[in-house]
């Protein structure tokens, strides 16, 4: 050990300590974990660990200390979209015909699952606990999911979207888009085949 | 401004663009344009500020989580529009524009849809007060003895019609919204000499003041689609029929999409035409609510020609769907159809 520690020369030390960082990750865990967890539905702490890993080794590139929550996420950003290329899944399985046209406020008006209700919508959407929204999103394909869950749940701009995802803007505009109708879509398909709709009335 | 509005499906498509702010400021305007006319697409911007608000709530920090509930339940406070369908204002719509009419259809409706024989069996008061979009009656297979309830009963032209054919053995319940409609129809019925058997009662289609399983026939002409709760409608006619018993609706079905304006338009909904459901989501709603051998026929257009014939349209309103509707559809803006569906025999 003794003869690591002599390794670093005194003055050439990053400025930043070890403690920074790990009062940096402390802060941001929870949020790191749960866009990890909007991105992918395995190997979550892995992932989590991984892009840590990283960060780590670059820490000293942070310049602006008050940035670092973003610049962790988008290091798990980059992370899971590294995964994704080895494994090289496709949107090929995802039916994406008439998804442009589908509307999830007229299919509930027009199916009214809950005929006796007064706020049908609301309704609609109240049966959808938290983990059957992270079931929705998990069941999109990575490009329309990954733009959605930055934009939507945490509040990245549609240009630092852009940035992260390595994509000129107007194809994260474009995904951004069909994720949406794709997200609301699979809402409907999601509350038909889990029954989520049936036990509610009956 | 052009006075065309866009249509709904360009207006849906950048309802969540708008939200975002990230929308061109030409499109910004054509889509406030719009929503100043769409009570829909108004309801599904509503719908989609809250879909936005699930996604956001998914953010993993329990403490800003919780903030933002409590920000949005701030800003929730201004606009507390629950219910997207909007059941309430129609109904208002509805209510006024037939208090507001100082007579029905007549001879020129009624010519379209009843035989002469059936116009002898029927007051003049009934007729003259008659707006219904075709003849359910006819086509109900009624026996003497039946029970017969008719949604939306207005003067009554049907209610008595069904009342001759059930004979004093039978029952027959009119439902109007309109307490002065259910005046009408018991003055016509008694003139009519059915008023032994025939009963008019003040109510709600989507609350039928009516015991489950005790009528054998449901007609209905040209009402059900007044209604912006269908499926409830539906589904109140299926509770109050007996096991076996069928529904017998004349009604209009719009199968292609009308303008904004039409669609906003208080007298385009009291008449029938903007409420109209797609023939394929009228038919899938029936099943819903659990109906069987369901089946729809006898497709006749209904113009502007034939909207002309109804006081809930002034010459004015003619005239502004005769400028927003295409030349093609002037002859054909709904299709007036009868819809008929079984309630199963066993209980389901």
């Amino acid at each position: 050990m003794r003869a690591n520690e002599q390794c670093v020369p005194a003055g050439t030390e990053p400025q930043r300590s070890g403690e920074d960082f790990q009062a940096l990750v402390r802060s941001q865990l929870p949020r790191l974990l749960g866009l990890a967890r909007g991105l992918t539905r395995d190997d979550v702490e892995d992932l989590v660990q991984e892009a840590l890993l990283r960060a780590y080794r670059s820490y000293r590139t942070l310049k602006d200390d008050e940035a670092g929550g973003r610049w962790l996420q988008a290091i798990l950003v980059n992370a899971y979209r590294d995964r994704l290329r080895k494994r090289a899944r496709s949107v090929d399985e995802f039916a994406v015909s008439d998804l442009d046209d589908f509307s999830l406020f007229r299919t509930i008006a027009e199916e009214d699952p809950f005929p006796y209700s007064d706020t049908l919508h609301l309704d609609f959407l109240g049966a959808f606990g938290r983990e059957d929204v992270y079931e929705v999103l998990l069941r999109l394909p990575e490009i329309y999911r990954t733009p959605l869950v930055l934009c939507h749940m945490e509040g990245f701009a549609t240009r630092e979207i852009a940035e992260l995802c390595d994509a000129p803007l107007g194809t994260v505009l474009a995904r951004l888009h069909r994720g949406r109708k794709a997200f609301e879509r699979e809402m409907w398909i999601y509350a038909q085949e889990t029954g989520l709709l049936r036990s509610r009335d009956e | 401004m052009s006075d065309a509005l866009i249509p709904c499906q360009d207006a849906v498509r950048q309802l969540w663009d708008y939200l975002d702010g990230s929308i061109e400021s030409d499109d910004h305007d054509r889509l406030d344009q719009h929503l100043a006319f769409c009570q829909r697409c108004c309801g599904e911007l509503e719908f989609i500020k809250h879909l936005r608000k699930l996604l956001a709530g998914q953010a993993p920090d329990p403490r800003s989580h919780a903030m933002e509930r409590l920000e949005q339940f701030v800003e929730g406070l201004d606009s507390m529009t629950q219910d997207l369908m909007f059941a309430d204002e129609i109904r208002r719509t509805v209510r006024a524009a037939y208090a507001g009419i100082p007579t029905g259809g007549g001879e020129p409706v009624t010519r379209r849809a009843y035989s002469a024989a059936e116009l002898a069996e029927i007051p003049s008061g009934a007729a003259a007060w008659a707006l219904g979009v075709g003849n359910p009656v006819r086509y109900a297979e009624l026996e003497p003895g039946d029970t017969v309830l008719d949604v939306g009963s207005g003067g009554g032209i049907d209610t008595i019609l069904a009342a001759h054919r059930v004979g004093p053995s039978g029952q027959v319940i009119g439902l109007d919204l309109l307490e002065e409609m259910c005046d009408r129809g018991r003055t016509h019925a008694a003139e009519a000499g059915v008023a032994a058997w025939t009963e008019f009662r003040c109510g709600q289609m989507e609350a039928v003041p009516l015991a489950d399983d005790t009528v054998d026939v449901v007609v209905s002409n040209g009402v059900i689609n007044l209604s912006a709760r269908k499926s409830r409608a539906l589904a109140e006619i299926f509770r109050v029929l007996r096991p076996g018993g069928q529904l017998c609706v004349s009604d209009l079905v719009v199968d292609e999409e009308l303008p904004p304006q039409v669609l906003g338009s208080p007298s385009a909904w009291a008449g029938c035409i903007s409420g109209a459901l797609a023939e394929r989501v009228f038919l899938n709603k029936l099943r819903n609510v659990g109906f069987e051998e369901v089946w729809i026929g006898d497709r006749e257009p209904f113009g502007l020609a034939e909207a002309a014939l109804y006081p809930l349209f002034t010459p004015e309103n003619i005239e502004q769907l005769r400028d927003l509707l295409p030349v093609e559809r002037h002859r054909q803006v709904a299709t007036a159809v009868l819809v008929k569906a079984r309630k199963p025999q066993a209980p389901s």
